[in-house]
């Protein structure tokens, strides 16, 4: 069976989105069958390259997980500049910068390990112009 | 003539104190910091990071790749690409050179070279070069208090305009001891560090260095660069190779060891620091060897740049020694089980 992870590959590995060609709603990272704006179906979905930056639409704290996680870890729905939303993983954000509206970019990282094998994909920390802002 | 076209440095935010890996096994004193890597960090997603700001420091895209090499030592796959998750990662093109550089420090040198030859023999235009690693220890061993996290990426192609440095000469020397060991799932420190350094290290730096001089005849340099997993070596190899103490540029100090990673983040540093027409001699060692490449300075990129090597070598976020346990995966032992 083709794992999940090799059918996201495109999507999360180089951040490739679907958009459709009726009304140019972006899909991220599924193709759908039809599009979820216009319901054309089948839809016609193009593949365009998606900007690394975004922004915090809405988030929750989660504060118990599994070991496997790392908490409290904050989880966002983030738009990207070209109008794709998701939910992506917050990294290296601490609860007092957290709001709506915060610039955010993605940043690689592993997601979960599949039987010895690191499967990545983006999560999203805060934007910051330089990789090391002292100031922050 | 082939030149350094741009590169990226990519070092982990959180940092541990050696004073809090002491305190934790109950002794004092320490200086120093460790750059360590998130749970969710491993050698692609650093050798990817320093690769991308590699790419857009030169402006190049990343379809005009015709190599992508890494050279890691802590990969932790016996058979797996992170060449090539890298490379795909960045949208190379199908018709890539993909290699990966494992088993040895040196590595991060034969991958330089591997890939300055393609461009030499007018294979490829352009090849990129990254070095990542993630060193983790036995906890309590002396190997704790170096052992770190970090990566960087060299772009090499033909000397253009915007070269930063343009590689003037190289040269390999492998003598009879082959230097450190691990077998697979083995802590570092299988060997013993002191008679390897004494015996392996200090004897191939002093046979590369007598190589290259006798290529290029010359003695002495404005900045040097050389693999040390400690900076009481670095400055005995200095020493020894009668090269003035105050021409080493070294991350050591400050974010602590990360292999192959640490070679091409002194040489990013090196770059900042340098001025046009001065000359950087770089030494690598691992098991295997040494190899040394002297770069003439064309363009120094300076530190206004962006994520400049110089700007993450400041202090970062401080974390416990549990934190750094978790993040290094150390913490879910067996009870009474070998760590």
């Amino acid at each position: 069976m083709t794992p999940e992870h090799w059918r996201l590959r495109r999507a999360n590995d180089r951040l490739i989105g679907f958009k459709c060609r009726s009304c140019g709603w972006v899909s991220f990272p599924e193709r759908r069958k039809t599009c979820k704006r216009c319901r054309a179906a089948p839809a016609q979905f193009e593949e365009i390259q998606l900007s690394p930056y975004g922004k915090v639409l809405s988030y929750v704290i989660q504060q118990r997980l599994p070991e496997e996680f790392e908490s409290p870890l904050a989880v966002a729905v983030i738009e990207l500049e070209e109008g794709a939303r998701l939910y992506g993983h917050l990294v290296e954000t601490s609860a007092e910068e957290l709001h709506v509206g915060l610039e955010v970019e993605a940043d690689y990282r592993v997601m979960y390990r599949d039987e010895g094998l690191n499967v990545y994909s983006y999560k999203f920390a805060p934007r910051r112009n330089v990789a090391h802002d002292p100031a922050d | 003539m082939i030149g350094i076209q741009g590169y990226g440095v990519y070092i982990p935010r959180q940092r541990i104190k050696l004073g809090e890996i002491n305190g934790a096994w109950g002794r004092s004193g320490g200086r120093g910091e460790l750059a360590v890597a998130t749970r969710d960090e491993d050698v692609v997603t650093l050798g990817l990071k320093s690769a991308q700001q590699a790419l857009a420091a030169a402006n190049i895209p990343a379809d005009k790749l015709g190599a992508v090499y890494v050279a890691s030592v802590s990969s932790g796959y016996m058979e797996s690409t992170v060449a090539g998750q890298i490379g795909y990662a960045l949208g190379v093109a199908g018709d890539v050179s993909i290699a990966d550089f494992g088993l040895s420090t040196r590595g991060v040198t034969s991958a330089l070279r591997a890939c300055a030859d393609a461009i030499a023999c007018g294979r490829i235009e352009y090849g990129l070069v990254v070095g990542s690693d993630r060193l983790i220890a036995r906890p309590g061993s002396t190997y704790e208090l170096s052992c770190a996290a970090g990566a960087a990426a060299i772009l090499l192609g033909r000397e253009s305009t915007g070269t930063l440095a343009e590689l003037e000469e190289s040269a390999a020397y492998s003598g009879s001891c082959l230097g450190r060991y691990r077998a697979e799932g083995q802590f570092r420190g299988t060997t013993d560090e002191r008679f390897v350094m004494e015996h392996s290290y200090l004897d191939q730096l002093a046979g590369v260095v007598e190589q290259l001089s006798r290529r290029d005849e010359q003695t002495s340099w404005d900045h040097v660069v050389l693999h040390a997993p400690e900076l009481k070596w670095a400055r005995r190899a200095l020493k020894l190779l009668k090269l003035k103490p105050e021409s080493l540029v070294s991350s050591l100090g400050q974010i602590g060891y990360a292999g192959c990673a640490s070679f091409l983040i002194d040489l990013a540093l090196a770059l900042e620091q340098a001025r046009p027409d001065e000359i950087i001699l770089a030494i690598s060692y691992g098991p295997g060897g040494s190899e040394a490449f002297t770069w003439q300075v064309k363009c120094a990129p300076g530190l206004e740049r962006p994520a400049s090597a110089q700007s993450q070598l400041e202090p970062g976020e401080n974390i416990s020694y549990p934190t750094y346990l978790r993040y290094n995966g150390l913490y879910a032992q067996q009870p009474g089980g070998q760590t």
